[in-house]
């Protein structure tokens, strides 16, 4: 084969598998694990108790404090098996919100997932190389993670917003279990 | 010598523009006024008591102001007593009486059509009636002979000023302050002109740093 057709084809394979990839990467955003999906490999069952924080001015200072916005709705319900809360929050990346699923066991992040990103780009924070830097997150004394998150080249955005929904999720069980201690003890 | 200035300082600031939060805040809308750009349509529209909810480009609003991103197409809105509550094809929000949301609850069902009746809600997913309980957020198939009583929500002919609040919101999303400095700092802010102006003050820029350096070498020959 004449040298110039080789490299017209060489030329067009490599551009059809730029394509392919590109169009491959377009439609990995998508929703990746239901409600009942998420509870039920985290607290083992579909249907577990459930209850809400209502986010008073109190929680609505830390919110803001640790989202960099007003949260978006005025409770949040968790779900609760043998000492593990399960939550599920949506926070925006770029421009479309991404839905979260934290568990939490004794004030730390046992497992976070990525149950539906809407976003164009960022979906890489969904695979395990990325999730399971949460595990065992904590809060510090400060009130921020006891340990830093790798980012991902080109998902900047999204990996972000699973940081502070992570924040999010500690200091919201940490508030509910406040609550309860309070509550027990007024009785 | 003002242009160049500009073009300094908004080249640094477009510098550090992720860190401070430019690319995700929205212009102002009198400036998305000034560009003269058409508003976004609203797409639907349905009222819920004192809510008007609206949606533009997957976008929910609640009488203009908005509730969340991301959705559906919407089908519904009802008003009951303390909430009202709209619903897309796969999601359903619930708010207060003034819009503002209090909680999102996805649905494992295609939502066609949402209802009331004796302060209670309902959606129809085609084959079955479920009520839907606002605070439990759950829904629980029911008998159909309730289904006569059900009035189901109808679209409604969107609020003027609403649409065009939203509509500049949804402009004014499109248009970030990254935008509007690029721009300035390009000189398209001024049609026409501007960008020639942009250049002029860039090649004023080179014939100085180059006259310059020419200059500093004349006048350091004789020293040596």
């Amino acid at each position: 084969m004449p040298r110039r057709p080789r490299q017209v084809l060489m030329l067009l394979a490599v551009s059809a598998a730029l394509v392919s990839a590109a169009a491959y990467a377009a439609n990995e955003a998508g929703r990746y694990q239901s409600r009942a999906e998420f509870l039920q490999e985290a607290l083992g069952t579909e249907n577990p108790p459930s209850s809400v924080v209502w986010i008073n001015d109190e929680l609505r200072r830390a919110a803001s404090k640790i989202l960099g916005h007003p949260p978006s709705m005025l409770r949040v319900r968790y779900w609760y098996q043998d000492g593990r809360t399960a939550w599920i929050i949506d926070e925006v990346g770029k421009e479309q919100p991404i839905t979260f699923g934290i568990v939490v066991e004794n004030a730390a992040v046992q497992t976070l997932r990525v149950m539906q990103f809407r976003e164009t780009r960022g979906w890489e924070i969904r695979y395990p190389f990325f999730t399971e830097q949460f595990s065992q997150l904590r809060l510090t004394d400060r009130g921020s993670l006891s340990r830093r998150i790798d980012g991902i080249s080109g998902a900047t955005l999204s990996v972000k917003a699973a940081t502070r929904i992570a924040n999010l999720a500690l200091v919201l069980d940490e508030y509910t279990k406040q609550s309860k201690q309070q509550a027990a003890a007024n009785h | 010598m003002a242009f160049l200035v500009l073009i300094a300082l908004t080249g640094l600031v477009l510098n550090h523009a992720d860190d401070l939060g430019l690319t995700q805040a929205p212009a102002a809308s009198w400036l998305v006024g000034l560009y003269g750009v058409e508003l976004p349509p609203v797409d639907s529209a349905f009222d819920a008591g004192d809510v008007q909810f609206a949606t533009s480009a997957a976008t929910l609003f609640a009488n203009g102001e908005e509730v969340a991103k991301g959705i559906g197409r919407l089908t519904g809105a009802v008003g009951v007593s303390g909430v009202t509550v709209a619903a897309t094809e796969d999601e359903i929000f619930v708010t207060d009486p003034m819009g503002a949301l209090i909680e999102r609850y996805v649905a494992d069902v295609v939502i066609r059509q949402i209802g009331s009746s004796d302060q209670r809600i309902f959606i129809a997913d085609g084959a079955t009636i479920s009520e839907f309980d606002a605070q439990a957020m759950n829904l629980v198939a029911i008998d159909d002979a309730l289904a006569p009583h059900i009035r189901w929500s109808r679209p409604v002919a969107p609020n003027v000023e609403q649409a065009r609040q939203i509509g500049l919101a949804m402009l004014g999303q499109a248009l970030n302050w990254e935008r509007v400095l690029l721009d300035i700092h390009s000189g398209r802010i001024l049609p026409g002109l501007g960008r020639w102006l942009a250049d002029l003050t860039a090649l004023a820029l080179l014939y100085m740093c180059g006259t310059g350096i020419v200059l500093w070498t004349r006048r350091r020959q004789p020293r040596q």
